[in-house]
């Protein structure tokens, strides 16, 4: 009996054993055929990407390249003026700031513009003298006046 | 075998028979020993195999991963030749099963550029094995693998695609249909090219595909405009001797190689030509070099037509007086350049010839050079050596002149030219002229292209110096009247040249834009003026209106340079 239990335990481990090595094994081949596609896969990648980078290469080739700028954005070399050796060259570009604005001197009687359309002019009068004049005028219309003249009586 | 047992108690055998007794022992004890031993031996040596010397599943790669041919690709790494995975459609005539007529039609519906009827012959052939088309893309391929007939076969070539066709033809070349080199850089680097070693690695030219296309365009626009024969450009670096750019019109296209009929003629190495007054810079170098030139304010007697030997030596822009040194050059005096040369002798002049590369072929590593054609020795008399100083009577390729422009504002040093990209410091090289001569050269350049016969060359703040030359074209020994060489040699920027562009034109005719005139400073100038503000900021020159070469000291006192 003692016997046959040793041979059972023996039988079992060495069982337990190949059943054990044989899944290692298994997997190990799984990982395998996996590397090898993944491989196959990048080597038919790296061809597509050959192939792809020709066509980008023959269709973005100089001569096509140089055709587009003459044609479409008609971009030439820069001037030697337009290089920049220094900071003070470069400020040199700032606008000065402008001048004073002039004075403005009024004018008693300005001439008129010569087809100025007709304008309503409505004046909100001041409050202490509501009086509203609506006045209507045609350029050139009056002959002998140089300009027509709508005023106002505020009250002043 | 009968076994003899000896009787017993015999005194000698009993002791014998311990002997083989005890031996038999020890062989069982060895023998045992051996069993147990053995199995870890074996373990060892199969952990061995599967552990340390096993190649890994990883390293093996998967077929096609080196290309069959090495890349070429320019000094920026951008790709000029390079080989893809192309079908050649062949056919066994015997073995066609279905009606030729109607497959032909069939096959060419999808090629598209072969005919009909050509593909017909090819089907109808008497041979084993023709071919009816090559260079075939996939996807067309596919579709007449897809017409099922038996007959037909697909193979995978390796084909090389020029991706810029045209451009730089003349210089990457093209292989044949086996994929051998056969022309330019393809042929020269063959073994280099194809060999498993190396050909994992692209082939690096000094190329600038950029510089060279701006030169191509250039030229062709020039060649259209001028309805020239053909028009050749090099852009050289002065210092390495690195060839950055190379044209030669008419081209043609690499990737389908002889099919407009033409054989390619690469003008630039292999065109040899006079290239008339650029050669008058080397002669006055000699003279400085020499001391026959003992002073820029030397005057020289050019105030009538020279008469040597029956020959009469005469200037195109006359001025009928006597010249100083840069007159001399910025007018292209051919009187001047004349005595100089008569002063310097046929020895050293030959001498000079021979330190500057005139004498045999450019050193350089393309298939396509030629000697150039001097006079025999017995023939070079005082008026071969004349007219060499002004560049008649000497034919040599464009290659040569750009070489020598090269070792002449270099500093004074030759180097040869490489169409491969130089790493690291410049080869050591040889001096030929001193680096005084070299100073008053560039100035005598730069003055030529201030206010000389190379003004329109004068790129505005690229500091450019540049001779003239205009050649009448010679064919077999005999002047074609009417037909110019025109050349242009130039160097930028003169405070520190760097960049050598030298530009011939092959029998320009005049047009409106250059108002008729068919002369190198009206037709061949203005495309360098054109050229370089484009090519120099490439080349990482910059242009400065600030800075520019002192040219006061060659001018006679109280003038200044024309504006």
């Amino acid at each position: 009996m003692r016997n046959y239990l040793g041979v059972t335990l023996m039988v079992s481990a060495t069982i337990a054993t190949a059943v054990a090595s044989y899944s290692i094994n298994l997997r190990v081949a799984g990982e395998r055929a996996q590397l090898r596609k993944l491989e196959m896969t990048l080597a038919d990648e790296a061809e597509r990407i050959h192939a792809l980078e020709n066509e980008r290469l023959t269709r973005a080739r100089m001569p096509a390249v140089e055709g587009w700028n003459n044609q479409v954005f008609k971009m030439a070399a820069p001037a030697a003026t337009q290089y920049l050796r220094s900071p003070v060259q470069l400020a040199a570009f700032i606008a000065p700031p402008p001048p004073p604005p002039p004075v403005q001197y009024a004018v008693a009687a300005a001439p008129a513009p010569a087809a100025a359309p007709v304008v309503e002019v409505a004046y909100a009068a001041p409050a202490t003298a509501a009086r509203v004049v609506k006045a209507s005028y045609r350029a050139g219309d009056a002959a002998s006046s140089t300009a027509a003249t709508a005023t106002t009586d505020p009250g002043n | 075998m009968v076994a003899v047992v000896p009787p017993l108690g015999a005194g000698p055998i009993a002791g014998q028979q311990q002997l083989a007794r005890a031996q038999a022992r020890q062989r069982l004890g060895v023998l045992l020993l051996m069993f147990v031993a053995l199995p870890p031996v074996l373990a060892l040596r199969l952990t061995d195999l599967a552990v340390f010397e096993a190649t890994a599943a990883a390293a093996v790669r998967p077929a096609a991963s080196a290309p069959p041919r090495a890349d070429i690709v320019d000094r920026n790494g951008v790709e000029l030749a390079r080989t893809f995975e192309a079908y050649a459609i062949a056919v066994e005539p015997r073995k066609l099963a279905s009606e030729p007529r109607e497959l032909a039609r069939r096959i060419a519906a999808i090629l598209g550029d072969r005919s009909e009827a050509a593909i017909y012959d090819e089907l109808t052939h008497r041979g084993s094995f023709r071919y009816i088309a090559r260079r075939v893309l996939p996807a067309e391929a596919k579709r007449i693998n897809d017409l099922g007939e038996p007959a037909i076969e697909l193979r995978r070539e390796g084909e090389r695609l020029y991706p810029n066709f045209a451009l730089a033809a003349h210089l990457i070349g093209y292989t044949d249909d086996r994929g051998t080199g056969v022309y330019g850089v393809e042929k020269t680097f063959e073994s280099r090219l194809s060999a498993p070693a190396t050909r994992a690695t692209p082939l690096r030219l000094a190329l600038d595909i950029r510089v060279q296309q701006a030169l191509d365009s250039e030229l062709r626009a020039l060649v259209a405009d001028q309805q020239a024969e053909g028009a050749a450009g090099v852009v050289v670096d002065a210092t390495s001797g690195e060839v950055v750019a190379m044209v030669s019109l008419p081209d043609f296209n690499p990737n389908a190689p002889g099919k407009d009929g033409q054989p390619a003629f690469n003008k630039a190495s292999y065109g040899r030509y006079e290239l008339g007054s650029t050669f008058k810079a080397l002669t006055l170098a000699s003279g400085l070099d020499t001391g026959v030139i003992t002073s820029m304010s030397k005057t020289y007697d050019a105030s009538a037509p020279l008469s040597i030997a029956g020959f009469r030596i005469r200037d195109d822009h006359a001025l009928n007086r006597w010249l100083t040194v840069p007159e001399i050059f910025t007018h292209s005096s051919n009187i001047g350049t004349a005595r100089i040369a008569a002063e310097i002798g046929r020895d050293r002049q030959k001498a000079m010839l021979e330190a500057l590369g005139f004498t045999r072929r450019v050193e350089i590593e393309l298939p396509e050079l030629r000697d150039p054609q001097l006079p025999a020795w017995s023939n070079w008399g005082e008026l071969a050596t004349m007219t060499i100083a002004y560049g008649h009577g000497i034919t040599v390729t464009p290659l040569h002149l750009a070489s020598a422009y090269a070792t002449l504002v270099n500093g004074g040093i030759y180097r040869p030219l490489t169409v491969l990209k130089r790493d690291g410091a410049p080869p050591a090289g040889r001096r030929v002229f001193s680096a005084g001569t070299s100073d008053e050269m560039r100035k005598l350049l730069r003055l030529t292209a201030l206010n000389g016969t190379a003004r329109f060359a004068d790129a505005a703040g690229y500091r450019v110096g540049a001779k003239t030359g205009t050649a009448e074209k010679n064919e077999n020994g005999r002047y074609i009247r009417g037909a110019n060489v025109s050349t242009l040699a130039a160097a930028f920027p003169m405070d520190a040249p760097r960049y050598v562009v030298v530009v011939m034109i092959d029998n320009p005719r005049g047009s409106k834009a250059s108002a008729g005139f068919k002369t190198a400073g009206m037709v061949v100038a203005p495309v360098v003026g054109r050229l370089i503000p484009r090519i120099g900021p490439l080349l990482g020159v910059t242009p400065d209106a600030s800075r520019d070469l002192d040219v006061s000291s060659l001018l006679p006192t109280g003038t200044k340079v024309a504006e």
